[in-house]
């Protein structure tokens, strides 16, 4: 028995075992692989090139516009690299993209050599070039999806993380202190858990000028968190009056070194959970957003805006399968992962204590 | 009995820990739970007092006020000659080196999410004791101490049992080199066949190191083991205490009599005409008056219904008992025999007893 | 036939870790009217042989083989095999049982007199009212204190010894032949223990039910039983009538049981006697003599008295009439067993 073998290390063998949780895990791994990567899978820049005697990464502008090297819009380039390498500077080279398609734009005639127009309007059935189609602009469907992988999880990840902390916070200084500060949190919780979030949503997008996904992220999470503050407090509660705490009160320790070394570890598992199932929730809302229309605008890439396109067109069916196919199975796995960590880490499943 | 001249380690005077008991939706305070209610003791340096009680008498309370876990609402608390309930936190937190607490269930005053190493130094950090290496060291001589490989530091509790998680526990109180440790039921969630080892264990240690205990359990024959005097509670008061032997021996108190005679035993040579009382132990939200123990005492009279009973004192003996301090008057002050009549008293009152 | 006898009982736990035999093979008999007394530590197995007498033992765990006698009128019915619902029929009917924590056995949303009127209706053809009566009955017989009254209050409204009280009531309401107490007073104070303790013995004295008591308080068992069998590791290690036991302990297990109490007339403060180690989970049985790791009488190889205990199993052999004792060194007879010397003159 040399391995230390700690809860998460017990949880993780407890985890591993169960083979549906893992592909579900697999699969959000799988995701996150593919939005990192997505400026790789698809674009129309290179990954990396070789252009007047210098290497750049111009793919890194699908991240942010404003990583894409000047040199590229003094030259004139207007975002088409492949004829205009070649005629600017013989001697460049490029690596580029696995699929050369744009998820912003349609790629014109000829802009890769001696390739056709992307079919626009119901002419964008999936075919060998457009095995997901192409929507009514044109656009590559599988483009716009591999690029839409990074909104899908960032949705998830920062709402719920501006969530978690609010919650773990307001939830943790009301169990534990009690008294008025339990009474004013636990009012404030119950306050925000009367705000409709999908109409504060719409409201708050009517008046900012410029609406991004980042103030829907925003709003769900400062929204969102009043679940995980109750479970938070509840587990504090319970947990204040566990023996160990006593023990280390009895050392010597102050509130913050209890809340922070010997409730929270033992509370993070039960809260966890939730958590994951509130990234499943998130990525819903905001998919259900980009379709009404109301989520992010144009040119942001997202599932939820390509089932958008297929509203106006319902011959379009590819507009709607494999986004929804893609939105389906991602909230799947969320729920699988966690209700997987939680068969993992409930004390019912623990060694029994005699 | 020896009368020490330095004063004495632990000092508890008039302790009383009251819950409040709040109802409704302003939560208005309705009541208390009269957990503690009026206790008071003392232990010398190097020795050791045993609490025994049923569960509810308050005997926990006692010891979790004495290290102000739980504030008590009056009385004093001197450790060392400092007033625990009146210091200040810094002060406290330093005065809780001095003081440590093992508690009675080794599952739960282990957490789970820690290292044994980790458990272990936590005190010695927020003490700021020594240096990595010497924290180690002082780890490493805990560990040893209570019979526990050096290997154990990387382990976590539940790789361990019941008895060896108990051993951590005694560890980690050690390693702040206490003078004074609370041990409330250590050993009541031991196997029998582990409690020896623990009971010995504490026993050496305290030999060996010089601690002051207050052993706190409703184990009579493990108390008497460990303690040199025994103080018996009923319903937050302590209604007898005495040298260890002389409890058994010459209990003045119909409580305490009832309480011996219930233990089971397996040599029918100890066998005693078991003391059955009546009912069960009344809410200590709602004492009764009087003497508490009055509704369920076989010898209870008009004076017990209406009068608390006051410290009656033979040598190092006292009770809080009318008929035991009337007996003792007629007997001349001689317990043996106060204890005598007062058990056939008790045998004749209760005459449902098994024998 | 005695009224009730289990025979090589195995029941064992189908983990992830494998397969953990909490009882392994365990056989035990009941007269009429008698009191078996079942000891030892957690993990030992007790508590899953009383479960497993009426099949209440929850997945994974599986009683494997073995068989569980109840004597009838058209002879022994085997638990083991009975169909579900006759066994619905012997379970609160013939054979009753109480558990160890009153407070999570009774249903916190009926009333006392509910709930043991059901146990009454489930087992007999009366009307409700007639099983009401019985209720305050039963009530009355385990001497609770205004039983009119208690009869429609909540478990949570009562002591812990009035619920243990309650559970007895439940548990004889409808005349069991054997009633079944797992650890009965363990959760109880030591003067509630002796109201319960007493209450028992007097309930068999007047209705004649066999008691099987599981407990690990051996001072109990002195006191309440008239057989003892002692378990260790899934296994029975000694049985003896209870004076013969406490008198005369020969498995070095029990010996040691015994003198690690303290001893209040021992003079002076000698270290308690201590079994060394710690008490074997089941995933971890020794092999062997189960109790030889922390035996001090454990002998690595064959001597010209016996086998060596690491290797062959002792059986449990009767080494004086009634008297079983499962150790390789405990059987030879006239002589005192070495540590049962040892204790005597310590």
């Amino acid at each position: 028995m040399a391995a230390v073998d700690g809860f998460w290390g017990q949880a993780w063998r407890r985890y591993r075992r169960r083979p549906l949780a893992m592909a579900a895990l697999l699969f959000v791994v799988g995701l996150a692989a593919v939005a990192v990567l997505a400026p790789a899978i698809a674009g129309t820049k290179p990954v990396v090139c070789r252009y007047k005697g210098r290497l750049y990464a111009p793919c890194l502008a699908y991240f942010d516009r404003r990583l894409e090297p000047a040199i590229f819009a003094k030259d004139k380039f207007r975002g088409s690299y492949p004829r205009n390498l070649a005629a600017k500077d013989p001697q460049s080279w490029a690596i580029w993209p696995l699929v050369f398609q744009d998820p912003y734009r349609a790629v014109r005639a000829d802009e890769w050599p001696g390739r056709p127009e992307n079919p626009a309007m119901d002419k964008g059935v999936p075919s060998r070039a457009h095995p997901f189609g192409t929507d009514q602009a044109g656009v590559d469907v599988f483009a716009k999806m591999v690029h839409g992988t990074t909104v899908a999880l960032l949705v998830g990840f920062v709402s719920m993380g501006i969530a978690g902390t609010i919650g773990i916070v307001v939830g943790a200084l009301g169990g534990y202190c009690g008294g008025w500060v339990d009474a004013l949190t636990s009012r404030i919780t119950e306050i925000v858990m009367c705000v409709p979030t999908l109409v504060l949503i719409l409201a708050i997008m009517a008046i900012i000028e410029k609406p991004t996904i980042w103030h829907t992220m925003a709003i769900i999470g400062f929204t969102g968190w009043t679940g995980i503050a109750r479970l938070t407090r509840g587990e504090f509660l319970r947990l204040k009056g566990a023996e160990y705490v006593t023990a280390a009160r009895a050392a010597g320790a102050g509130p913050v070194r209890i809340m922070l070394r010997h409730i929270l570890p033992n509370a993070l598992a039960p809260i966890l959970v939730p958590i994951t199932f509130g990234i499943a929730a998130a990525i819903l809302v905001e998919s259900g957003l980009s379709f009404l229309g109301f989520g992010s605008p144009p040119p942001t890439a997202s599932w939820g805006s390509i089932l958008n396109g297929a509203r106006s067109n319902l011959g379009m069916w590819w507009l709607v399968v494999f986004p929804g196919v893609a939105i389906f199975l991602t909230v799947l796995a969320y729920n699988l992962v966690g209700e997987g960590l939680q068969e993992a880490t409930d004390p019912r499943l623990r060694e029994a204590r005699k | 009995m020896t009368t020490s001249i330095q004063p004495a380690l632990v000092r508890v005077d008039g302790l009383q820990v009251h819950f409040p008991i709040r109802r409704g939706l302003l939560r208005r305070q309705v009541g208390a739970v009269r957990a503690v209610d009026g206790v008071s003791f003392r232990i010398d340096r190097g020795r050791t007092l045993g609490l025994v009680g049923e569960s509810g008498c308050g005997k926990t309370t006692v010891g979790r006020s004495i290290l102000r876990l739980i504030e008590p609402t009056a009385g004093r608390v001197e450790v060392a000659g400092r007033d625990v309930t009146a210091v200040k936190a810094a002060e406290l937190r330093a005065l809780r080196r001095r003081m440590q607490i093992v508690f009675q269930d080794p599952y739960g005053s282990l957490n789970p999410r820690m290292t044994v190493r980790s458990i272990l130094e936590e005190g010695l950090l927020i003490h700021r004791l020594g240096d990595a290496a010497d924290r180690l060291r002082r780890m490493q001589a805990a560990l040893d101490r209570t019979g526990m490989p050096a290997a154990a530091l990387d382990r976590y509790p539940h790789e361990f049992s019941g008895g060896q998680r108990q051993r951590i526990a005694i560890a980690r109180a050690l390693v702040l080199e206490p003078e004074f440790v609370a041990l409330d039921e250590p050993i009541s969630a031991l196997d029998v066949s582990i409690q020896a080892q623990v009971l010995n264990l504490l026993v050496e240690l305290r030999d060996r190191l010089g601690l002051t205990y207050l052993f706190i359990s409703h184990d009579l024959a493990a108390v008497e083991y460990v303690a040199d005097e025994v103080a018996v509670m009923y319903l937050g008061r302590i209604v007898e205490q005495a040298a260890a032997g002389e409890l058994r021996r010459a209990p003045l108190h119909p409580y305490t009599v009832a309480l011996f005679s219930a233990v089971p035993t397996v040599d029918p040579r100890r066998r005693r005409r078991r003391v059955l009382l009546p009912g069960d132990v009344p809410s200590p939200a709602r004492p009764p008056g009087g003497c508490r123990f009055h509704p369920r005492c076989p010898l209870a009279e008009q004076a017990c219904r209406e009068l608390d009973p006051p410290a009656t004192q033979i040598d190092r003996h006292v009770v809080h008992c009318h008929v035991a301090a009337r007996l003792l008057a007629e007997s001349g002050g001689d317990a043996r025999r106060a204890a005598e009549r007062l058990a056939a008293a008790v045998a004749a009152a209760d005459g449902g007893g098994v024998g | 036939m005695p009224l009730f006898e289990i025979r090589d009982l195995v029941t064992a736990f189908h983990t992830t870790d494998g397969r953990v035999p909490a009882v392994d093979g365990v056989s035990l008999s009941i007269d009429r009217g008698r009191t078996l007394g079942l000891v030892g530590e957690s993990g030992c197995g007790k508590s899953v042989t009383a479960m497993s007498i009426l099949r209440l033992v929850a997945a994974p765990g599986r009683i494997e083989t073995g068989s569980i006698l109840l004597d009838s009128p058209a002879g022994p019915v085997d638990l083991v095999t009975l169909p579900d619902s006759d066994l619905r029929r012997v379970r609160g009917g013939r054979i009753g049982m109480i558990f160890q924590e009153p407070m999570t056995s009774l249903n916190p949303v009926f009333t006392v007199g509910d709930q043991i009127a059901e146990a009454v209706l489930l087992h007999r053809a009366c009307s409700r009212g007639a099983a009401r009566a019985r209720a305050l009955e039963m009530l009355r017989l385990v001497r609770l204190a205004d039983p009119e009254q208690r009869l429609d209050e909540y478990p949570h409204q009562l002591s812990g010894g009035m619920r243990q009280r309650v559970m007895i009531a439940m548990a004889l309401a409808c005349e069991p032949d054997l009633v079944v107490a797992d650890e009965p007073t363990t959760a109880l104070d030591v003067t509630i223990q002796a109201q319960i303790l007493d209450l028992l013995g007097d309930l068999r004295r007047r209705l004649g039910t066999a008691i099987l008591l599981i407990t690990h308080d051996l001072g109990v068992v002195a006191e309440t039983c008239d057989e003892v069998a002692v378990m260790y590791a899934g296994r029975i290690v000694e049985r003896a009538p209870a004076d013969v036991l406490f008198a005369r302990p020969l498995h070095p297990y029990t010996i040691g049981l015994l003198a690690a109490r303290p001893d209040p007339d021992a003079a002076g403060r000698a270290p308690l006697r201590t079994i060394p180690g710690m008490v074997p989970a089941p995933q971890r049985f020794p092999v062997g003599c189960r109790f030889h790791p922390r035996c001090g009488h454990a002998r690595a190889a064959a001597t010209p008295e016996g086998p060596a205990c690491e290797a062959p199993a002792p059986e449990l052999l009767e080494v004086e009439p009634g008297h079983f004792v499962r150790c390789h060194y405990a059987e030879r007879l006239g002589e005192p067993h070495p540590a049962a010397v040892e204790v005597r003159f310590a």
